[in-house]
């Protein structure tokens, strides 16, 4: 299976940690608070999209409520395949990071 | 809690984020920004959030701009590298298509250019709307001269009048440059101002003031004046006149019924005893400017009966008929050149038609074999609206190659097009923007529809079906492919009649005995001082061997304009009858030199002293129409002219096939002598022409030797009809060629489409010729039936066409039955090929699979 790439790792990632409070806004926030990216707010729901049709995520969906005009929440969840490629890119960063010497360079 | 106003987000931002969001999440974005905007919304109010809601929709539109155009351009290229190999696959189809279209785009652009042309003749002028010529009913432009300042002072919805003749060959000289000019025309002051002559140096409205002036054209300028400035020089004309130069213009524009390179002012013809306004007779047209957006019709009601009013024998009505008319259009008759405009236009659509078609079929018979690609394509993701983009873009890629080969065709095919048109186009025409913008429409239209079975059909095939081979392809679209065949096979059969006919008609033209004999007679203009001393130049010329016979006349036969005839004719018995004429001034000799024939009477005689003050010699056609039975001896007076018949010749066509024969008097007339005819041996020629040509320099010292022969002047005088015999029979070729390629195209389609049924016959036992019956049945039956479809179409329109000649030929069956066969045998050609192909393929390689 192929790696995957950067943005839709830390996306994956944050879904996970986020179990069940998984949506765009938090997600976003959560990211953005964290990891010190800027990222925009609707920039998201690119890789989001492009996650859900390759099956790495799916959605459910919660209870509408009227801060959003009635419509529903829509959470997002890992499945299997995103759960999977998440180890997989685990086990490849650690054997890549683990014990690295140290960055800096001493002229 | 329940609120009773939801705080909605500005409409047109959450309709921009709807649609720059991906589908699959869209939903919940909605949602998300909506919650956003009510936290800022109460949190910063709403002005904020406001402003925070269309910055989230406008900063998604960079990002989202780019990805598309990005994967555009790489999806694009892939296309275009599998279209690529795709055409190299099949190289000999894709070359047969692109070369078809190509054609049949070149041929529209000629074509279209020529009509284009056509039609702006005379349109150049500033007053175009308001110029009119003034014609007689019988659409003679010849109009008495004393016409024109008599509507100008009459009536006042005329602004202003012109009289316009010719000049014959002139005298031109300056320095040591002289040359008989043949462009030069006589005008009153105002055609200048009423037409749209661009003036280079000089003043329009003064320059043809004075009788000595002559306004000349750059090139003429150029030609005698080199790059000295011409205005102010003295210009020789026939020896005797010096003229002023007071204007240079531009060249006048081809696209005109005038022709002209120098002008004078009609004035100067005074000085050589010309009435300039008189009503006895019509020698000189009159052009007419109206008033801005007066009626025509109105005018035309008032100068009806004004001929008449002065000259009670000419009763023909006078009307005023449009200039932009004039080089389309017969007066009198419909048709004209109007109806070779109309020709080529429906040529140019029919080509393109053929082309588009032929192009449609090939392209979907071959998209039909790739049935599987689209199966494989689907399976490794591919969505339906991919397939569709692909397919259209090769065969818009397609397209556009047909439509930059055609290009390159049409400046290669320009100089011989120019030539047979006669016309001088450039390829400056081609970057015009609307012919631009109309081609690449006609192209992406023909690619979109040659596109379309493959992207909509196909691309619903599903894979699992698809790869099996189980899927039925191409039996949608057959009977469609049929018709259009057969549409393409008539209109190539139509052409080929028109083209058989065409030839036909003017091989009979020319080659017809005219009744008088035109070969190596020498003609040429002469005056006075030949004729003063004529007996004497007449019998040296006859002692050269050379020279078989000389005789003097008016006009040369084929130089007859027999509109200008009359009416003032009066013999015995004559009673009410009403008869046209034209007046012959002839001497002697007439008759020997033309080989004519008497068939009552005889011929003028010296014997007979007074034929030469009073005998008439007639044609047969002149009899016929006077209603005489015993013609030989009767009185006849023409204009005031009295004689007595004294023989009848047999009917010759002096003027060309495309007019009846009409009633002829001959005279011996010296005085109106200005062409010498000389009828020379076919021996040698050269010899004689030399001897000849000193004769005339002793003569006239001063003028070039020109001379013309008659056999060369009747040949020219079919130009027009020859040039479009060629036109046609050139575009007929292509027409075919067009068609054969798309019928070579589908029946290797059928037969493909046929292969496992020919492989099982051929092990069943059947023969090659068999089979290639088989598969030919077909395609000869459509054949059939566009032979059917296109027989009588063509009958209409050539006898239509035939209607403009007197003598015509009568087309006859069997250029139907030929026609027919040469068809089917065309297409059987094409379709045997394929078929003896498929007929001896291996049955093995077509039966592996079942």
């Amino acid at each position: 299976m192929r790696l995957l790439s950067r943005t839709e790792e830390i996306i994956l990632a944050t879904v996970w940690r986020l179990k069940d409070e998984a949506y765009g806004i938090e997600i976003s926030n959560h990211i953005n608070k964290n990891t010190g990216l800027n990222w925009k707010f609707g920039a998201i729901y690119s890789p989001l999209g492009r996650l859900v049709d390759n099956d790495y995520l799916k959605t459910f969906e919660g209870v509408p409520t009227p801060e959003r005009g009635g419509r529903r929440k829509v959470y997002y969840q890992l499945t299997d395949k995103g759960i999977q490629a998440l180890k997989e890119l685990q086990n490849v960063h650690s054997a890549v990071w683990i014990n690295m010497p140290s960055l800096e360079v001493n002229k | 809690m329940i609120l009773r106003k939801i705080k909605s987000p500005p409409k047109t931002a959450s309709c921009i984020l709807k649609f720059l969001i991906n589908g699959s999440v869209s939903y919940g974005a909605a949602g998300d920004f909506y919650e956003q905007y009510l936290y800022i919304l109460k949190k910063h109010g709403r002005f904020v959030a406001f402003i925070w809601y269309w910055q989230q929709a406008i900063q998604l539109l960079p990002s989202f701009i780019f990805n598309s155009i990005f994967w555009s351009i790489t999806m694009l290229a892939s296309y275009l590298k599998i279209a690529y190999r795709n055409i190299k696959k099949q190289i000999g189809f894709s070359v047969i298509n692109i070369l078809g279209l190509a054609i049949g785009i070149a041929c529209t652009i000629l074509i279209v250019q020529w009509v284009r042309d056509e039609l702006s003749y005379d349109r150049f002028h500033k007053n175009a709307d308001e110029l009119y010529a003034a014609t007689f009913s019988n659409g003679s432009k010849t109009t008495p001269s004393a016409l024109a300042g008599y509507i100008k002072t009459e009536y006042p919805e005329v602004s202003n009048t012109s009289r316009y003749a010719g000049l014959g060959r002139r005298l031109i000289k300056y320095k040591n440059t002289k040359t008989m000019e043949s462009g030069g025309v006589m005008t009153d002051p105002g055609f200048l101002e009423m037409f749209t002559v661009n003036f280079l140096k000089g003043d329009p409205e003064t320059a043809l003031k004075k009788p000595r002036s002559i306004v000349i054209s750059k090139s003429l300028a150029e030609k005698y004046f080199g790059s000295e400035e011409a205005v102010g020089k003295i210009m020789n004309f026939q020896v005797r006149y010096d003229l002023t130069v007071t204007g240079v213009f531009e060249d006048y524009p081809a696209n005109s019924h005038l022709q002209f390179s120098y002008i004078l002012p009609l004035e100067i013809s005074k000085e050589w005893k010309r009435n300039l306004n008189t009503w006895e007779y019509n020698n000189i047209r009159t052009y007419v400017l109206l008033n801005k957006n007066t009626d025509p019709s109105q005018v035309d009601k008032k100068i009806s009966n004004v001929v008449e009013k002065h000259r009670p024998q000419d009763k023909r009505p006078l009307s005023l008929q449009p200039i932009t008319r004039l080089h389309l259009y017969n007066f009198n008759s419909s048709g004209g050149r109007i109806t070779y405009v109309y020709v080529f236009s429906a040529l140019a659509f029919f080509i393109l038609f053929i082309a588009c078609i032929n192009f449609i079929n090939l392209t979907t018979a071959r998209s039909s074999a790739r049935a599987k690609e689209v199966g494989m394509r689907k399976a490794v993701g591919a969505r339906r609206s991919d397939l569709i983009r692909q397919f259209f873009s090769e065969s818009i890629l397609l397209t556009g190659i047909s439509l930059i080969l055609g290009i390159c065709f049409v400046v290669l095919l320009l100089p011989v097009f120019n030539s047979i048109t006669g016309k001088n186009f450039s390829v400056e025409f081609l970057l015009k923007t609307s012919s631009l913008i109309a081609l690449s429409g006609i192209t992406v239209l023909t690619g979109i529809l040659a596109g379309s079975y493959p992207a909509l059909f196909l691309s619903r095939f599903h894979p699992v079906k698809v790869l099996r081979g189980a899927a039925g392809t191409g039996t949608k679209g057959a009977p469609f492919r049929k018709v259009l065949v057969v549409i393409q096979f008539s209109l190539s059969i139509f052409l080929i009649l028109g083209t058989f006919i065409i030839y036909n008609q003017l091989n009979f033209i020319i080659n017809r005995d005219m009744g008088f004999d035109n070969k190596n007679v020498f003609y040429t203009n002469i005056s006075g001082r030949f004729l003063n001393n004529y007996e004497t130049i007449k019998s040296e010329m006859l002692q050269n061997p050379g020279i078989q016979s000389v005789t003097l006349t008016n006009i040369a036969p084929y130089r007859w304009n027999t509109n200008a005839g009359f009416g003032d004719v009066h013999w015995e018995g004559k009673k009410d009858r009403k008869v046209k004429m034209v007046m012959n001034s002839v001497d002697y000799d007439y008759l020997k030199t033309f080989g004519l024939k008497i068939s009552e009477g005889r011929f003028f005689s010296k014997q007979y002293s007074a034929d030469a003050a009073e005998a008439y010699v007639i044609n047969e056609a002149a009899v016929r129409a006077m209603g005489m039975d015993a013609p030989v001896g009767k009185n006849l007076r023409i204009w005031d002219m009295k004689g007595k018949i004294i023989g009848v010749v047999k009917d010759y066509n002096f003027e060309s096939l495309h007019n009846r024969i009409i009633p002829m008097a001959m005279k011996i007339i010296p005085s109106w002598y200005s062409n010498v005819c000389i009828k020379i041996n076919s021996g040698n020629i050269p010899a004689a022409l030399s001897f000849l040509e000193n004769k005339f320099k002793k003569i006239y010292p001063e003028y070039p030797f020109e001379y013309s022969f008659l056999d060369d002047t009747i040949r020219m005088r079919y130009s027009t009809e020859q040039a479009i015999g060629k036109l046609i029979s050139y575009f007929t070729y292509l027409a075919i060629f067009i068609s054969c390629l798309g019928l070579f195209g589908l029946a290797s389609f059928t037969a493909e489409q046929r292969k496992k049924e020919i492989g099982i016959r051929k092990v069943l036992g059947a023969q090659v010729s068999g089979l290639v019956l088989l598969l030919s049945r077909e395609f000869i039956k459509w054949v059939l039936l566009a032979n059917i479809v296109a027989w009588p179409a063509a009958w209409f329109f050539m006898n239509k066409w035939l209607q403009e000649f007197a003598y015509k030929i009568d087309p006859g069956i069997s250029i139907f039955i030929l026609s027919g066969i040469t068809a089917i045998l065309i297409a059987l050609l094409t379709v045997s090929y394929q078929a003896v192909k498929a007929a001896y393929g291996n049955p093995a390689d077509t039966l592996k699979y079942e």
